[in-house]
């Protein structure tokens, strides 16, 4: 036996499947076409795009957590608010703006129809006492006052004198007229009435404004409008009415104006979420005041942020949890799923060989 | 002629528009068939090898635009088979018990297992050569070598059959007398 004899031997060892069947195997047993590297980069970027969106879903959801209930032009909806007092952070409960133990007495709305007079310094109108008087129709004297007692408010009422049908504040002071006016009623404003916070002057309760910010005069059609903001310990007066939160009296900006702030009564304190931006009508007249009935012994300023975070637990839905959750873990384990999608894609290919010939032979 | 097809777990014949390819497989199969038969180790079945060439060539290919046909597939049918041939000696040096043992089974015992000692492309040379009556030339196109390393592997099996035909015949005739 030699060369040729053994390898025809070898070449005729078993049996033959033939043609057809080897033929059909290798029909079935064809490898998958090699996955194109484009179509794992659209995968990619598929799983990169629904992560971006998953974050900026959630981030969209973590700033829109406390402001849920606010109308577009950024206010707070109060009514719809439903808050645990409990649940305010201690440190916001003893955060006083250094406002602590103020009297407030109870000072109506003034205000209404009839001549208005206000009289203040000219330079610096609210740089001291601010007198005003309302003449109404039926001759009846309204008087009030910011920074002065009481005393004074009815020591300047008894100087008001009708000199040629002209009123005048007669006595020593340096008070000019700055205002005045009379309200038809049919002006759309209101008058600044007041009121906000006081101290005590001589024992009374006296209307006390810390802070005057803006006054401005206009005359329209003769008529001269005041655009008050009266800032209490740096923070806007707002006119309050009652309301309820959590069973806990308190008492919050009515009218939509001060929209933004609440009051609310807990333990002794009332509590005041500020108003970002003063809302008032264009030319209009700032106001506040507190119910006459309403007498707050101190005022503790809750931060707005405070207040959205407070809200935040009862706000978020189910589902917004769970999407924090998943899209949590999904931002978490990235690194290591991109990790995990490039060392697979690698051992595929190198398990996934492909076909030993390649190309024509030479 | 129209191939005959044999329906087998119900795979349908090829469709029309292949049909040329399987024609042309038909007649190409009895040579590949055979030189897979001797390229191939001993447990490795030629129809499986033929199979993996054919199946990894019409994954790229249709056999009809391949300017040779055979050519190619046998070339297939050589790496094939070194590749099973490197595998399995991975395995072995992986699992070192078990090639402490023979676990290769001859599924067609003949006296020509002493051909596993060459390499698989050292039996193509040989076969290509001395049974197909190729040139060295020829041979290196068909499979991909150079024709300096076909002659080499060529002069190589021959001088290894050649030692194991003179052992054999020496055994035997120590063996008579």
């Amino acid at each position: 036996m030699n060369a040729h004899d053994l390898l025809e031997a070898r070449a005729s060892r078993g049996t033959r499947r033939g043609a057809s069947n080897v033929w059909a195997n290798a029909q079935l047993s064809q490898p998958e076409p090699p996955r194109s590297p484009l179509s794992f980069r659209l995968v990619l970027g598929a799983f990169v795009l629904t992560l971006l969106l998953g974050g900026l879903f959630i981030f969209d959801q973590t700033t829109d957590v406390g402001t849920a209930n606010e109308p577009d032009d950024g206010t707070v909806t109060i009514s719809n608010v439903t808050f645990d007092v409990d649940d305010l952070p201690a440190p916001y409960l003893l955060t006083t703006h250094g406002i602590e133990d103020i009297s407030i007495p109870g000072v109506a709305r003034s205000g209404g129809s009839g001549r208005h007079i206000v009289y203040a310094q000219a330079d610096d109108p609210f740089d001291g006492p601010v007198f005003g008087v309302n003449v109404e129709p039926s001759g009846e004297l309204r008087s009030w006052g910011i920074n002065i007692s009481e005393s004074e408010r009815l020591a300047f009422t008894d100087q008001l004198e009708q000199i040629d049908g002209v009123w005048q504040l007669e006595g020593d002071h340096d008070l000019s007229e700055i205002a005045n006016y009379i309200d038809t009623g049919e002006e759309d404003w209101w008058f600044f009435s007041f009121f906000s916070f006081g101290g005590r002057i001589d024992g009374d309760p006296t209307p006390f404004a810390n802070e005057i910010r803006q006054l401005a005069v206009r005359d329209e059609d003769g008529t001269a409008i005041w655009r008050i903001i009266a800032i209490i310990a740096n923070e806007s007066v707002f006119e309050v009415e009652r309301i309820s939160i959590a069973g806990i009296e308190g008492i919050s900006p009515t009218g939509g104006r001060a929209t933004g702030d609440v009051v609310w009564e807990f333990d002794d304190f009332a509590y005041h979420l500020e108003a970002s931006v003063f809302e008032g009508p264009p030319g209009g007249i700032g106001f506040a005041s507190v119910p006459a009935s309403d007498f707050v012994d101190s005022v503790f300023v809750a931060e707005r942020e405070a207040w959205l975070e407070a809200l935040e637990p009862e706000t978020l839905e189910w589902y917004e949890n769970a999407t924090f959750v998943v899209f949590g873990v999904l931002i978490a384990f990235f690194p290591l799923i991109i990790v995990g999608m490039i060392f697979f894609s690698i051992i595929r290919s190198k398990i996934r060989k492909p076909p030993p010939p390649t190309g024509p032979p030479r | 002629m129209e191939p005959q097809m044999i329906e087998r777990n119900g795979i349908e014949p090829p469709p029309l528009g292949r049909a040329s390819d399987f024609e042309l497989f038909e007649a190409l199969y009895p040579k590949l068939r055979a030189f897979a038969a001797v390229v191939a180790d001993l447990d490795v079945d030629p129809d499986d090898l033929v199979q993996d060439a054919l199946a990894s060539t019409l994954a790229r290919h249709e056999l009809s635009q391949l300017d040779q046909p055979a050519a190619y597939l046998k070339r297939a049918i050589a790496n094939a088979a070194s590749n099973k041939r490197r595998k399995a000696g991975r395995l072995r040096s992986l699992l070192p018990k078990l090639a402490a043992e023979d676990v290769r089974v001859d599924q067609y015992p003949s006296d020509t297992s002493f051909l596993d000692e060459l390499d698989p492309l050292d039996r193509a040379v040989l076969y290509l050569s001395d049974v197909d009556g190729m040139t060295h030339e020829q041979i290196a196109s068909e499979i991909d070598l150079k024709p300096a390393a076909v002659r080499k592997r060529a002069s190589r099996a021959r001088a290894q059959i050649r030692k194991h035909l003179e052992s054999d015949q020496a055994e035997s005739t120590g063996g008579t007398q």
